[in-house]
């Protein structure tokens, strides 16, 4: 009888799921899902759209503002529903973003001769500074074979791409959202090339510059714990 | 006497098995329901799995693992700010959280700061000064 009921009480803790201890807990499991990235502007009633021009500064090896127009229309073009209008970029008034951002009668009359839903401008700035100087590296002698850490001179560029984009309301010329990007890299004077890292840089923004006005979506692995 | 000794003893033991287990059955709903749970969010039922995981955490608010699945579920579901909050209290319940964890969170964390329009770069002086 005592038996029967030792043999009962082990299987009602089984049942119970004892012992249970963290040791016991298993793998995870991995899953795949979709990041949904809702469009950050409301851009209902939006349908034509003019890019540009844009506050820029001036660099000895190309047109920064006509590839910026060039790149943004592309993408724009190739990954949303608006028409995207290909005049060439006006001209803006000479003045600093923070008030270009306030000048509604420009954006207004700019809207009206481009017959625009939305107007898409801003600033982009470009530049290189020197980041040469000393760094440490290991050095092997060619004849001890020794390994030692030693100072050496290193001559690199720094590029630095900025792009601030205003989005104004054809309408009434008010600003509907406002966003910055910016990208540094740093490389080897001999090896880098000014008008290829700019365009890299710029291919960095691609995602954060849609996603204001294009729903998008991104797919990711994640691990998921069953205990 | 000695039979109803053992009798009793044993029948003791069985009470007590029956208290002490009422724990151990506890964890072992939470295990089958979170299985559940993350059974749905593979089938893409995100929604629902992230509301069971809700529900299992207001049973059980200290278990990370639970707290790291409501944080993909969020994720699913585009509540970014919520499965921010999800991971850090999952990796912050654990001494040592697994690496799939610190793998989940920060590759979301990655995600996090591009969505929220965080930069990885301040901006530089050079850049400033020579604003048009």
């Amino acid at each position: 009888m005592t038996r029967r009921l030792m043999v009962a009480l082990f299987v009602i803790l089984i049942h119970m799921g004892w012992p249970a201890s963290p040791a016991m807990a298993g793998r995870p499991q991995t899953v795949r899902i979709q990041l949904p990235m809702e469009a950050r502007m409301d851009t209902e009633g939006y349908r034509r759209i003019l890019v540009g021009g844009f506050l820029h500064n001036d660099s000895p090896v190309m047109d920064i503002e006509k590839e910026l127009v060039r790149i943004l229309r592309r993408e724009l073009e190739k990954n949303s529903d608006f028409l995207i209008l290909a005049d060439p970029p006006p001209s803006l008034p000479e003045q600093r973003l923070e008030d270009l951002k306030k000048n509604a009668p420009f954006f207004v009359a700019l809207a009206e001769e481009f017959r625009a839903d939305l107007i898409i401008t801003g600033r982009i700035l470009y530049t290189s500074v020197d980041r040469s100087g000393f760094v440490q590296g290991e050095y092997i002698s060619p004849t001890t074979g020794r390994r030692t850490i030693r100072s050496y001179y290193v001559d690199r560029t720094g590029y630095t791409l900025k792009l601030d984009l205003i989005f104004v309301r054809g309408s009434d010329g008010q600003l509907v959202y406002d966003t910055s990007f910016i990208q540094e890299v740093i490389l080897d004077t001999d090896e880098s090339d000014p008008l290829g890292v700019f365009f890299d840089l710029a291919e960095r923004f691609h995602d954060n510059y849609l996603a204001v006005m294009v729903p998008r979506s991104r797919t990711e692995i994640r691990y998921l714990f069953t205990e | 006497m000695a039979k109803t000794l053992l009798r009793s003893g044993a029948l003791t033991l069985l009470l007590a098995a029956l208290v002490l287990g009422a724990a151990p059955a506890r964890a072992t709903s939470i295990k089958k329901e979170m299985a559940y749970a993350v059974d749905l969010g593979k089938k893409g039922l995100w929604h629902e799995a992230a509301h069971r995981f809700r529900l299992l955490l207001v049973r059980a608010p200290d278990h990370p693992r639970l707290w790291n699945d409501l944080a993909v579920a969020y994720e699913a579901v585009g509540r970014y700010d919520d499965a921010h909050q999800a991971y850090e209290k999952a990796v912050a319940l654990m001494d040592s959280p697994p690496e799939e964890m610190l793998a989940n969170q920060e590759a979301f964390e990655v995600f996090y700061r591009q969505w929220k329009g965080a930069e990885p770069l301040p901006a530089t002086p050079a850049t400033e000064s020579e604003s048009p």
